[in-house]
């Protein structure tokens, strides 16, 4: 499609991974998974990167590295937020939850069961986001409304599901007897 | 993201002396724009002076007939605190439209009003609601806090701290938004305060957000959103981009006004 | 009848747990050691002459293992899946603004970044089209100056059908419809972006390249000759995949043709991540189309005859589009699916296939059948008014029967599934489709619409068929190989299902290796909704030989009987009827093991030869076809021109749900990206320059765009499909933007025949309206 508006300029780009040759000279301590850590990063550095190449933890994924998308989402201080819109110097003294952490020693946590118990889980990208952003949901506010739950997942892309199974499996997890 | 030097301030005082003397110094306070725009290689600031660990800079209270809100205070807080929803509710209903959840979590009120993004949502409510901006320095009103696309009075080691929300009698928020980046392609915030009727506009205009003069006084004799029939606003001077243009901003700020009026009166 | 256990049954995914936990590894996720980083620097003109590029910065700086520019090439400058147009470095002129100019392999990220900002091109820019209906005109400055399959000017195919008499049918018959309808280009928009990590193959000195990409052994055979390589030894591996949609059959061939020439030219691993604004601007599209659609019908309802014209932005390569030779793409099926799922006794159809200054079209959900059948549904409904006939009615009395004859002439049969009118009685139903709506009184108004679809199951005059691998394990598992990819469509699962229940044992019993040419044989692209029908059948093909050398063992040396008497089931051996005296598996496995009898087994399969006149369009390309009816309601807002979709009711026949989870998770998806075609999804597009690359100007549907997406599963089962399955990945997608604009017009009256229906599209619609009411 021909579009009638003619812009000078090609919108700008950004990687999805920073891999920033910079120094790594700020050591930043915070707890990772109930787990306290020390981390040497350049002050460049993203949490996602960190998380990714540092730690080895690819669970959370960077799918644009704009903050549009969702994949990068990690729990900061019990709050979902998008791993690549923050540098790993401003998670000095705070707690950050990951997919990784999530699972017990024995059995996975409840959410993760209910997207596969609902068949929420298709190509998986979205998958690990679409889960911390369901806890911290869930840990707020444990009876959350249909909207409640559409709302806290909007930014947070799926282009296999049409969000339907997932809504489904939160909706679960919130509302089962126990 | 090109390379820069991070600080990290304990607080307001030392913030503002490393503004001073660093060269090409930036706050960093949520990051919710600034990070994606160095990203982008859109800023290259040399030295980024982080905020989150500055005591006393978030909280909410209401102070006599204003509501007060820190510079750190996070969108989130804003739109889920009971004083907000109890003395505007207008204003929590405005940040709970802010991006998404996450952006929420970590965007800041400060650093909307100093960014002053022209589709921002923030600058409608301060302009609308006639807020004091209190800096290091001083205390501006809205009206000259503003002053152009991405412009603001401040200056260079000039800290937002506060925002006051003197209380309206009534007043809402009518966004619409653009389903991708969940800015404000129109948002108009109408507030009806003791001695004026304000509506303010983000998303459209060429410099920023803006008032409507010919909407305040219709509203003035009659505040119902048949009041504002027939009237409108130029399309020379609205912007013009891919999810909009200038017309169709136009009619939009027409139409968002109007249920704005009808949402202010339930 | 067997009785299944496994097959129709929601079995939780083989991929689930590792993709919860975020164990799962995509290509993104791998690291090799020594491991380049690569970078392209792409055509700043999507249309123009490269006059000059001085590399010469870029390779003194520090940290950088290779420049390369198309000079430096190992083997032949040119790929692709159907006819190698498409450069992996631009030489002299640039096409499209994905074309690279030169590429970069260095230490880091930044290093190249770096690198390839320091390269200098001098270009001489050209006119860029964005019209095909420009570009094809015979002025316009030819975009490919000599290309191997161009029919003339920069019309890359024409293609005719013709049925019956059209122009007798047209002029005796009570009402001719005419209208014009424009389909967008889409972005698959895929959330993991485009990655490729090629090494050195250590063993055969060839090249192992890891991708995700949607057709490993066609990738092998498409970039071979880039290598300078035989086919043999290059080695093609998709890990896990975030979702392709088509896509990534094409965009694979991209990073992996610069990966591997930089890998070839530096000895070193190399990684090429393409960002996601790169994702936008450089891979391939949708095909957009412009179709002028005529239909001819009688005061009764019936439809006696169409006449299609279809000009297709084909961008700037074949990619999948098709050509008069080879004839396999999109463009033919403009042809197939003119006249939508509706028997029509005369038919002409033109299809004109149109390079453009575009991104590449290429294949996506739905391979050509969107486009036209969006006219088709939107020609049908306004046939219903015409005539004051209920939409659905009209449907109903012209659609597909057993017997009845396509406009290709070909003869469609029950027995291979027509499920079309039961999708249309379960909608109807949910819908409430008899019950009148509200249409509201204030600026918000509501309505209903209705589309119906056909889709052909797999891949007509290609390679279609399918190979694959099974290997009984001596301890009674079960090793099943396939080269299809894992997108996220579940194909792992529905082979193991599959195979479990072909062979016996449980489901928990099956393993599957997946999308590596090293691993398993050719089972054909994992596209047109092909697999579960051409490598289910191979795997059950393979899975039955095992099980009957399995029972021939079991018979002689364990139960002393005529093996037709014993069955297999949940790992064992028994006769019919007493499962109290069983053998394992594993027991009789090992004993056939040492008795000469092989365990390893390739199935094959091959679908009834298609056949397609390209004279005429006459033909049976398909020995199945999948159907389905959409239902959607709707709210307009009158003063802001947004649509708001309330309810989505889609039923779709696959023939036989093998995991009835997986197939609604198809469904659900194929609506969702339906509600993004129809209302919100379009590059925007400016002399060849893609304005919105991101996800924060590039809208693809959120929670707050969908309603709760309802799905009804029918099965009119395909005597050739395996437990009669038929395709069920694309066709979800196809009747829900004509559906949604159906449902526009129900509820305010205004005819819309542009997506997407944008709020600005809509608001300047009813407006013009209202203005021609005055």
């Amino acid at each position: 499609m021909t579009s009638d508006v003619q812009l000078a300029t090609r919108p700008a780009d950004v990687s999805a991974r920073d891999r920033v040759d910079a120094a790594k000279n700020l050591v930043v301590s915070f707890v990772l998974n109930g787990k306290p850590l020390s981390v040497a990063v350049a002050p460049t550095e993203l949490l996602a990167d960190t998380l990714r190449e540092g730690l080895g933890l690819t669970g959370t994924k960077v799918a644009c590295g704009t903050g549009d998308c969702g994949t990068c989402t990690a729990i900061l201080d019990g709050e979902a937020v998008r791993s690549c819109l923050m540098l790993t110097a401003m998670v000095a003294g705070k707690t950050v939850e990951t997919i990784e952490g999530l699972a017990g020693e024995s059995d996975i946590h409840p959410i993760q069961q209910a997207f596969i118990d609902t068949g929420a889980v298709q190509c998986g990208y979205c998958t690990p986001g679409m889960i911390l952003a369901a806890k911290a949901l869930l840990d707020e506010n444990p009876k959350p409304s249909a909207d409640d739950i559409k709302e806290a997942i909007s930014g947070n892309l799926c282009r296999c599901t049409g969000y339907t199974k997932i809504i489904e499996a939160i909706d679960k997890v919130a509302n089962a007897v126990a | 993201m090109y390379n820069f030097t991070y600080h990290r301030a304990s607080g307001l005082r030392q913030a503002t002396n490393l503004l001073g003397k660093l060269d090409e110094a930036k706050l960093l306070a949520g990051g919710q724009t600034l990070l994606p725009t160095m990203k982008q290689r859109l800023a290259a600031p040399a030295n980024l002076v982080d905020l989150n660990k500055v005591e006393g800079l978030s909280g909410i209270e209401l102070q006599g007939r204003a509501l007060v809100i820190g510079a750190m205070t996070r969108h989130a807080e804003v739109a889920s605190s009971p004083v907000v929803q109890q003395a505007i509710p207008a204003l929590a209903h405005l940040a709970g439209l802010i991006g998404d959840p996450a952006v929420r979590h970590m965007g800041t009120l400060g650093g909307s009003v100093a960014n002053n993004d022209p589709n921002a949502d923030y600058p409608a409510a301060c302009l609308a609601l006639a807020a004091t901006i209190i800096t290091t320095k001083r205390k501006l009103i809205a009206d000259e806090f503003f002053t152009g696309l991405f412009e603001t009075a401040l200056m260079p080691d000039e800290i937002v701290v506060k925002v006051s929300f003197p209380l309206p009698k009534k007043a809402a928020y009518e966004k619409f938004r653009n389903p991708a980046s969940r800015y404000a392609l129109v948002g108009v915030f109408v507030a009806k305060r003791p001695s004026e009727i304000r509506v303010a506009v983000t998303g459209a205009g060429t410099s920023g957000v803006f008032r409507v003069p010919a909407f305040e006084e219709a509203l003035k004799k009659r505040f119902s959103p048949k009041a504002l029939d027939g009237l409108g606003v130029p399309a020379d001077g609205m912007s013009s981009d891919i999810h909009g243009g200038a017309e169709y901003r136009a009619h939009l700020v027409g139409v968002m006004a109007k249920r704005a009026v009808a949402a202010a009166m339930e | 009848m067997e009785k299944l256990d496994i097959v129709g049954q929601s079995k939780q995914r083989v991929d689930a747990l590792v993709k919860v936990t975020g164990q799962a590894k995509y290509s993104a996720d791998l690291r090799r050691p020594d491991m380049l980083i690569a970078k392209a620097l792409f055509a700043k003109y999507p249309h123009a002459i490269i006059k000059s590029i001085d590399v010469s910065k870029a390779e003194k700086l520090d940290g950088v293992a290779a420049v390369m520019t198309a000079k430096d090439l190992p083997g032949r400058n040119g790929y692709g899946i159907l006819v190698p147009d498409k450069p992996v470095i631009a030489e002299r002129k640039t096409k499209y603004e994905g074309d690279p100019v030169a590429i970069v392999a260095a230490v880091n990220l930044d290093t190249a970044e770096k690198a390839i900002a320091l390269i200098e091109v001098v270009y001489e820019p050209l006119h860029a089209y964005d019209d095909p209906r420009e570009a094809m005109k015979d002025d316009a400055v030819k975009i490919h100056e000599q290309h191997p399959a161009a029919e003339k000017g920069n019309i890359l195919c024409v293609l005719k059908l013709d049925r019956g008499d059209v122009d007798k049918a047209f002029a005796e018959a009570d009402i001719v419809i005419e209208n014009d309808y424009e389909t967008p280009m889409v972005d698959h928009a895929y959330l993991e972006p485009d990655i490729a990590i090629a090494e050195l193959d250590s063993t055969t000195g060839g090249l192992i390249l890891t991708s995700a990409g949607q057709a490993v052994y066609a990738t092998k055979r498409c970039l071979a000759p880039v290598f300078g390589l035989p086919q043999s030894k290059v080695r093609v591996v998709a890990p896990v995949i975030g979702g392709g949609f088509g896509g990534k059959e094409d965009s694979t061939l991209d990073v992996c043709a610069v990966a591997g020439v930089l890998a070839l030219k530096t000895r070193r691993p190399v990684y090429f991540e393409l960002t996601r604004a790169e994702v936008f601007r450089t891979t391939g599209k949708r095909h957009a189309s412009y179709i002028k659609h005529r239909l001819a019908a009688n005061r009764d309802g019936k439809i006696v005859a169409i006449d299609v014209q279809t000009i297709l932005d084909k961008g700037a390569y074949v990619s999948m589009g098709g050509t008069k030779a080879p004839l396999h793409g999109v463009t033919m099926r403009t042809l197939v699916y003119a006249g939508g799922t509706y028997a029509i006794p005369n038919a002409r159809a033109r299809a004109y296939s149109v390079f453009t200054n575009h991104p590449y079209s290429c294949a996506f959900r739905g391979f050509g059948a969107p486009q036209v059948q969006f006219a088709v549904e939107c020609q049908i409904d306004e046939l219903a008014h015409r005539i004051g006939m209920d939409p659905v009615a009209v449907r109903t009395l012209n659609m597909l029967k057993d017997g009845d004859m396509t406009i290709t002439g070909q003869i469609m049969k029950e027995s291979r599934g027509l499920g079309l009118g039961e999708c249309i009685q379960k909608v109807t139903q949910r819908i409430k489709w008899d019950q009148p709506i509200d249409h509201g009184k204030g600026p918000v108004r509501r309505g209903k619409g209705f589309g119906a679809f056909i889709y052909g199951t797999g891949i007509p005059l290609a390679f279609e068929g399918s190979s694959a691998f099974a290997n009984l394990e001596l301890d009674g598992t079960l090793n099943v190989a396939v080269s299809s990819t894992e997108m996220g469509q579940g194909i792992a699962t529905t082979v193991a299902q599959l195979a479990a229940q072909t062979f016996g044992v449980k489901y928990e019993s099956v393993d599957v290796v997946f999308s590596d040419t090293g691993r398993s044989p050719d089972s054909g692209p994992t596209v047109g909704s092909r697999s579960a029908v051409m490598v289910g059948n191979a795997v059950a093909e393979a899975c039955r030989q095992l099980r009957s050398r399995l029972l021939e063992v079991a018979g002689k040396q364990f139960f002393q009987a005529d093996p037709s008497t014993l069955t297999i089931k949940d790992g064992l051996v028994y006769v019919e009827g007493r499962p109290e005296n069983a053998e394992k598996v594993a027991t009789i496995a090992a004993r056939a093991f040492v008795s000469q009898v092989p365990l390893s087994v390739i199935g094959t399969w091959f679908p009834p030869q298609p056949t397609f006149n390209s004279a005429d369009g006459q033909g049976e390309p398909y020995h199945a076809y999948g159907f389905g009816a959409h239902a959607v309601e709707i709210e307009v807002d009158t003063e802001t021109g947004v649509i708001n979709v309330l309810r989505s009711v889609l039923a779709c026949d696959v023939g036989k749900a093998i995991n009835p989870a997986i197939v609604e998770g198809q469904m659900e998806g194929g609506a969702a990206q339906a509600v993004g075609y129809g209302l919100m999804e379009e590059p925007i597009m400016a002399a060849g320059v893609m304005q919105n690359t991101g996800f924060h100007n590039y809208m693809i549907p959120t929670t707050k765009d969908l309603p709760d997406l309802e799905s009804v599963i029918v099965e009119h089962s395909n005597e050739l499909g395996p437990y009669g399955a038929k395709g069920i990945g694309e066709p979800p997608l196809i009747a829900g933007a004509p559906a949604i604009r159906n449902a526009i017009y129900d509820a305010i009256g205004v005819k819309i025949n542009i997506i997407p229906l944008t709020p600005r599209r809509v608001l300047e619609a009813i407006r013009q309206q209202a203005g021609q009411a005055r």
